[in-house]
């Protein structure tokens, strides 16, 4: 199972990309980058998208 | 062109004070309990635990904050609180190298200047000009947030117009142009000198009329000037000379933390000439990850022909001997510190000195030997034995190449009483297991 | 679900440490003497280069690296006045990948923890060897995942039926005859090789002919710190660990993930540091 290229981290220690893209995020990961906090426990492990840097 | 023994190696204090200085950026560990003699034994002793308790000048926390000083160190506890106290007390204080005396007393001398009066209010006095200066630095350092106070060196080579009024609150210097400024020149008044302070005073009764001199400067200081002294050890001529300099004092004493053997794990190689010691080096550096290694050699020439073949080798190496200039050394020193070699190859010119927390393997590529070619013991605990500071386990690498050296071995383990084990350098894997 | 995730990066760690581990390679040759020789002398020519890295000068960083991927490409180097290559044996290049690779982490283990500022010329000719061959990358990571599991991020359980030596050295402590290895030195280990990493990750080659980010980039640093605020702390080693790592790739965290990296922070100061000064209120 290759992850997408854009899959934010991949386990196996070749790089992803830097940026995640939107489509590969959970709701629940959406909605922690669109918030203007994130919760403890719950930051997404993907890096945010590139659309997403300024809140 | 010199090849003899230890002998030119052999180094004045001053030199290795300075050298200690330029190459320690921590605190020696020492659990030692500090001795206390009060001149008033019956005035409540008060240590500090923290810096906050001692209530300093806010900028003054600061400096000593930046500097990475967490809390007072051990002989610090003690000596602040009282240099700090109301009405001033005199102080003798003695304690190993690193153990934070510099520190301690540039604190005092800040604390106790008024900015406001353009004059100068606190002395002290080096045994030389190097170390002057880096008592200098020092101030500036914990001063870096307070920068009414002035600093200004009484050192050779500064010359100051006939006339001058210092208007800096703190001279730093040697004895010697101190006296010059204050009695000659009256650059400054002694009379309104709140802090005196003689740094090294073991190292200064080395010098020929350090001691005539530093006493002729605290002749002229008023009754009631803070006078403090400072000394790495106490044998009786400087306590003599401490008791002079200091009337009245509160004596504090921290014992050196003595060396062992304990946590190092000694070796020796078997080789039948230098060319095999080589080759047994090349493959413990192919074993195993040494941050940073020291290698002594008996003699100038073998310590330069190694030093080549390593860098031949590519390796960094740095190489330290005798006919170098203190600031040279200093130099080199300094540079192995920041990591740009990572292998140190000296005589004996450095064995007491260096604490370079880095060195986790100690190579006696010539084993230690006195003018007479019996085991100098004290210099191979020296070289190779920690203090437990950090922590850190050690390894040291002897090089046995014939008979003679063998025996010299020997006898060093029959003195610790402590094994140390054979290595064969031949083959990696034995190597790489001494170092897990 | 976060624990199955870190379980699974351990497991496919794991893997990739058997793939590559020393003992299969090692199986491969017979004890004969000459296979030994030829053994050590690849270790030497492999581990050599990395350890005389240093930040002196840039050209002598160069000219390690290049020593370095020769020899993993299969070039003759010298040595001690002899040519090696790992053409020499079969097995000869995975071994060296993996003796070059424990190297750089051991040189964080060592080099780094005593000496801070090495680690940006080692991450920086890591990170090229890496990017030239990746499976010299993939077997830092285990290497540095077995000696350092806050690396993973991870703070490893105690496993019934396991001994506390064997607890111990789970942790990253060393543990031998003398006892355990005390806190300082094992947090100073630690710092150095979580260094070497944040290190890593911020750096590429500078003169490499690949565009783009580093092989093994910051959104590895995103996710090591977006873990380790995930997790519950514990005691010294994760200060420790947030403040080395913060203090080397802090600011490339911030230039690249902007106010997303701020969110991180504040919930760091205002939720993570309060929890954890309590969980550690006990131990003044
Ligand atoms: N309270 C402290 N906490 C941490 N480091 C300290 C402290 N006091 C001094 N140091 C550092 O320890 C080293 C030795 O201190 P120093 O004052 O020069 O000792 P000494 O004068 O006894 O040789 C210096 O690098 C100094 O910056």
């Amino acid at each position: 199972s290759a992850p997408s290229p854009a899959a934010g981290s991949s386990a196996n220690g070749t790089s992803g990309s830097l940026f995640s893209l939107e489509s590969s995020l959970t709701p629940e990961e959406l909605n922690q980058f669109k918030s203007k906090t994130f919760s403890l426990g719950q930051i997404p492990l993907k890096p945010p998208p590139s659309n997403m840097l300024v809140v | 062109t010199g090849d003899k023994s230890t002998e030119d190696d052999k180094d004045d204090r001053a030199a290795q004070s300075l050298l200690n200085k330029l190459i320690r950026s921590n605190l020696v560990k020492n659990t030692n309990q500090v001795e206390v003699l009060q001149k008033d034994p019956n005035s409540p002793l008060y240590s500090v635990r923290t810096f906050e308790e001692l209530r300093l000048k806010p900028q003054l926390l600061q400096g000593v904050y930046s500097m990475g000083f967490n809390r007072p160190s051990k002989i610090q506890e003690t000596a602040l609180p009282m240099m700090l106290a109301e009405p001033p007390q005199n102080l003798i204080a003695q304690s190993q190298s690193g153990t934070g005396k510099t520190a301690a007393f540039v604190l005092a001398m800040l604390s106790h200047v008024d900015p406001s009066r353009k004059y100068p209010q606190c002395l002290c006095v080096s045994p030389t000009y190097e170390l002057a200066l880096q008592t200098g630095k020092v101030i500036e350092q914990m001063g870096q947030y307070y920068s009414e106070v002035k600093l200004v060196y009484a050192i050779r080579g500064n010359k100051l117009p006939r006339g001058t009024k210092l208007q800096e609150q703190i001279v730093i210097g040697t004895p010697g142009t101190m006296l010059d400024w204050c009695g000659k020149f009256k650059f400054f008044d002694p009379k309104k000198i709140l802090v005196f302070v003689l740094d090294e005073a073991d190292v200064m009764i080395d010098t020929q009329g350090h001691q005539d001199q530093s006493i002729r400067i605290q002749r002229m200081l008023p009754q009631s000037c803070q006078m403090l002294l400072f000394s790495a050890t106490f044998e009786e001529s400087v306590w003599n000379f401490a008791k002079r300099i200091v009337p009245d004092p509160n004596i504090i004493k921290l014992k050196r933390e003595e060396e062992t053997l304990d946590t190092i794990k000694q070796y020796y190689v078997l080789c039948n000439s230098r060319e095999e010691k080589f080759k047994a080096l090349c493959n413990i550096y192919g074993a195993i990850t040494i941050a940073q290694a020291m290698i002594f050699c008996h003699t100038r020439k073998t310590a330069g022909w190694l030093a080549g073949e390593l860098s031949r080798e590519g390796h960094q190496v740095a190489l330290l001997s005798g006919e170098m200039q203190v600031e040279q050394r200093a130099a080199v020193i300094e540079r192995f510190r920041e990591g740009k070699e990572k292998v140190l190859v000296t005589t004996n010119v450095c064995a007491r000195g260096i604490d370079v927390e880095q060195v986790s393997v100690v190579i006696n590529f010539d084993l230690p030997v006195d003018k007479d070619g019996n085991p100098d013991n004290e210099t191979y605990l020296h070289r190779i034995g920690r203090t437990g500071r950090f922590g850190k386990r050690g390894l040291a690498i002897n090089m046995v190449d014939s008979k003679m050296s063998m025996n010299i071995l020997n006898k060093i383990q029959e003195h610790f009483n402590k094994k140390i084990e054979r290595l064969d350098t031949d083959d990696l894997d034995e190597i790489e297991k001494i170092a897990s | 679900k976060k624990g199955g995730r870190i379980a699974s990066i351990q497991d496919c760690h794991r893997k990739l440490f058997k793939r590559w581990t020393f003992d299969r390679i090692h199986e491969k040759y017979s004890s004969r003497h000459t296979t030994k020789k030829l053994k050590q002398e690849l270790q030497k020519a492999a581990t050599i280069p990395v350890s005389q890295i240093s930040s002196n000068s840039g050209s002598q960083v160069k000219e390690l690296f290049d020593k370095i991927d020769q020899f993993l490409s299969g070039q003759p180097v010298m040595l001690e006045g002899k040519s090696v290559s790992t053409s020499m044996h079969p097995q000869a290049q995975n071994f060296a990948f993996y003796k070059v690779a424990e190297k750089f982490v051991k040189q964080g283990e060592e080099e780094v923890a005593s000496h801070f500022e090495a680690a940006f010329p080692i991450a920086m000719v890591a990170s090229g060897i890496w990017e030239q061959h990746p499976q010299v990358g993939e077997l830092i990571l285990a290497h540095l995942h077995k000696k350092c599991p806050y690396a993973v991020p991870h703070y490893p359980a105690m496993k019934d039926g396991s001994t506390v030596e064997d607890y111990q050295r789970l942790l990253g402590y060393r543990v031998d005859s003398s006892g355990v290895e005390d806190q300082n030195s094992f947090l100073k280990k630690m710092s150095g090789m979580i260094r070497l990493y944040a290190a890593i990750i911020q750096q590429k080659w500078p003169f490499s002919s690949k565009q783009g980010p580093p092989p093994h980039a910051l959104n590895h640093g995103w996710r090591w710190l977006a873990q380790m605020l995930n997790m519950e702390p514990v005691s010294d080693i994760t200060s420790t660990l947030l403040f080395e790592f913060l203090e080397v790739c802090g600011n490339a965290l911030m230039s690249q993930y902007r106010d997303q990296f701020w969110k991180l922070i504040r919930l760091l100061k205002e939720e993570y540091l309060p929890r954890y000064l309590q969980s550690t209120s006990h131990l003044k």
